[in-house]
């Protein structure tokens, strides 16, 4: 996620180094309000009488702002790429404030490998839910997460994994009573 | 409305409902000092747990959170230099020098006075005003409340991002996921997709906690190195010290009554405005006090001002908020977006009439935020040297922890696996957006707003005979609609002179200035 960088020679070197990757990344956002919408202005042909007002109308001005959005888009892009409004680095959101981080910086800076594997540890466990339960999905979920991120001790990966599970049958299973899905062979 | 204030006083003064207030500071506290987990995300985070209890324990909770945080957040913020919230953030201007002098348990003295000052002054106007602004809400019609809705939508999703077309997107995109689900004039399915799940609608928890707790979990762990607090300069010192330290805030604090009065004042003003948060109406407060005092130089290096007009006009600003979720139906903030959410899963429909029928709730919610502004002075003494220590969870076993207890409390609702997924992925998109620098409030405020909307909307035209004129017909509407256009003339005067600013900036190569807030 670090093609928002420059590092050639200029400006028009650097125009002409972004391909449509880099644009779709950009827009993508904007992009995908307007699939949604013109989904939704396809999808609501099929809705009857006064029902299909509101969501129609509604996606009409999504469908015109989102080209609009996408059209400042680009030319924030492209102005950005000559460096005519400072550094495509510098981060969009609250001015000087220390914990803005990686936030609108359109993904310049972030661990993009770490932010994969992580989500990727939470979809397996939220798939693995229905099959093997909450209590092994949620195991799966806090080790991977804590492995993902760093932690190589396997001693502290039990501890923590095992301390959280025993906190949440403790207060989930037998205080509040949640019906925690079970295991399929249960 | 004194009946109103004492049914509320009555509601508040029961065991459970004080039990939750106390609990809910101390979780502020907690929640405040810890970067990474706002206010809003453990809203959110305890909704699910909180639908158990009854309506008045469950707001009290979620708006105890919010004054305790508002004030915790201070505590990093003086000692560390890392902003719990980021309101803080202008605390930590004056407050982080003081504490590098080695006064950083006399900033927190301060910044604890000054937030119950804040919280307490602020909490009796908003007792005060809430019934007639209520009875003037109780006045609007369908067509009133649709215009009301889309001015407090354009308002609070152009004010929040660093540019407006992307926050106005963002609501957009949430008044669009709003449309599934049962049309409310026919209950006709729409968009989905046969998904059973989905009949009534994307349910508001796994969108709640996806966009808010989940997304911010990923940020958090996007950072290349994953952040590591410098702790020297932590210690403030023993009970004793601490104590004094206290009593000299509180003295020092009142002896600025103009600065307290200016930064409740500025705060209250713009936590009314839908979207404005703390860290915007922070900075213009402090900078009013800058302006306004007699030792302007001393800002920034460790002015007690500095603080107060940071800390006060942060609480301040929590009660105002108020206002506009009571009142209208149309969240201040985000942790108000979690209120609203909290009232319609016990039943409550969000808007004016909540005055009228849940008024002991509604007036037990705004004493509660008036006491729990006045306990943060003996809870802040007690829990401000061990809280510091909080700053020491590691990130890499905070991230997984919050996940876990997120996709928990989105399977505890409806103890279904589908709201789960849905978690995951309304918090990927909102990552996404985020990292693009679209902020995901508005599109949690249109999740609330869009039903609303559209409910108004045909009601009006039902009315009106589907005649346009009758969105015109009385008054009050027209003044609604002047200000709606007013609104989108300064949205697009702002934007012309923001983009002439830049163009500016750049010819002089000087910096890129922007705003945004979460």
């Amino acid at each position: 996620m670090d093609a928002g960088r420059g590092g050639d020679s200029g400006p028009e070197a650097r125009v002409s180094r972004f391909g449509p990757g880099l644009w779709v990344w950009r827009l993508s956002v904007a992009l995908l309000i307007l699939v949604v919408a013109v989904g939704m202005l396809v999808g609501s042909s099929g809705i009857e009488g006064r029902d299909a007002f509101y969501p129609r109308v509604l996606a009409a001005v999504v469908t015109a702002f989102a080209l609009y959005a996408i059209v400042r888009e680009a030319q924030e892009f492209l102005a950005e790429r000559r460096g005519t409004t400072g550094s495509d680095t510098e981060p969009e959101s609250i001015d000087n404030v220390p914990d803005a981080g990686v936030e609108g910086r359109g993904g310049v800076g972030v661990a993009a490998r770490r932010v994969v594997a992580f989500c990727a540890v939470a979809v397996v466990s939220v798939w693995l839910i229905d099959w093997v339960g909450y209590y092994i999905a949620s195991a799966v979920l806090l080790a991977g997460g804590v492995l993902v991120l760093g932690v190589r001790s396997p001693l502290k990966v039990a501890i923590y994994t095992g301390a959280l599970i025993g906190v949440a049958y403790l207060l989930f299973g037998l205080l509040l009573g949640v019906p925690l899905p079970r295991p399929l062979w249960s | 409305m004194t009946d109103d204030i004492l049914g509320g006083l009555e509601l508040l003064l029961q065991p459970a409902p004080l039990f939750f207030l106390f609990l809910g500071v101390t979780v502020g506290f907690v929640v405040g000092v810890l970067p990474g987990l706002s206010t809003s995300n453990t809203a959110a985070l305890l909704l699910p747990f909180s639908i158990s209890l009854p309506l008045e324990s469950s707001l009290v909770l979620i708006v105890s959170i919010y004054a305790g945080a508002a004030f915790g957040g201070a505590v990093p913020a003086i000692l560390l230099n890392v902003p719990g919230e980021t309101g803080s953030a202008v605390t930590a201007l004056d407050g982080h020098p003081m504490a590098k002098d080695g006064q950083g348990g006399y900033a927190i003295g301060i910044a604890r006075m000054a937030s119950v000052l804040g919280g307490v002054i602020s909490g009796l106007v908003v007792l005060l005003v809430l019934a007639p602004l209520g009875d003037l809400a109780l006045k609007f019609g369908p067509r009133e409340m649709f215009v009301v809705i889309l001015l407090g939508f354009v308002v609070a999703s152009s004010l929040m991002g660093a540019k407006v077309y992307r926050g106005l997107l963002a609501g957009l995109l949430g008044l669009m996921i709003a449309t599934v689900g049962a049309s409310p004039l026919s209950a006709e399915q729409r968009f989905t997709f046969d998904v059973l799940s989905l009949y009534e609608g994307v349910p508001f928890i796994p969108a709640l906690i996806g966009a808010f707790a989940v997304s911010e979990m990923l940020l958090l762990i996007s950072e290349r190195k994953l952040v590591q607090v410098d702790r020297s300069g932590i210690y403030i010192g023993g009970t004793k010290r601490q104590m004094d330290d206290a009593v000299r805030g509180v003295r020092t604090t009142l002896k600025h009554p103009g600065a307290v009065a200016q930064a409740t004042g500025v705060g209250m003003f713009l936590g009314v405005i839908p979207g404005i948060g703390t860290s915007i109406a922070n900075f213009v407060s402090y900078g009013f006090a800058r302006r306004r005092s007699k030792h302007p130089e001393r800002f920034g290096k460790g002015s007690p001002e500095g603080i107060i007009a940071a800390e006060a006009c942060d609480n301040a600003v929590t009660s105002a908020t108020l206002v506009p979720t009571l009142t209208l139906g149309i969240p201040g903030s985000a942790t108000m977006a979690v209120v609203l959410g909290a009232l319609l899963l016990q039943g409550v429909q969000p808007g004016p009439r909540v005055l009228v029928s849940n008024s002991g709730e509604v007036y037990a919610v705004v004493l509660a935020l008036i006491v729990a502004s006045l306990l943060i002075l003996p809870l802040g003494v007690l829990l401000a040297a061990p809280l510091t220590q909080v700053t020491r969870i590691p990130i890499k076993f905070l991230v997984p922890a919050v996940l876990f207890l997120s996709l928990t409390g989105s399977f505890a609702t409806r103890n279904s696996t589908f709201d789960v997924a849905l978690t995951l992925g309304f918090g990927v998109l909102a990552y996404f957006m985020r990292l693009h620098g679209y902020p995901v409030i508005p599109m949690i405020l249109a999740l609330i707003l869009g039903p609303l909307a559209e409910e108004n909307l045909m009601r009006s035209l039902a009315l009106g005979n589907d005649s346009i004129g009758y969105f015109f017909g009385s008054p009050v509407v027209n003044i609604l609609w002047v200000l709606f256009v007013a609104m989108i003339g300064y949205l697009i005067w702002a934007g012309v002179r923001a983009r002439r600013q830049e163009a500016t900036d750049s010819a002089d190569d000087g910096p890129v200035d922007t705003e945004s807030q979460r």
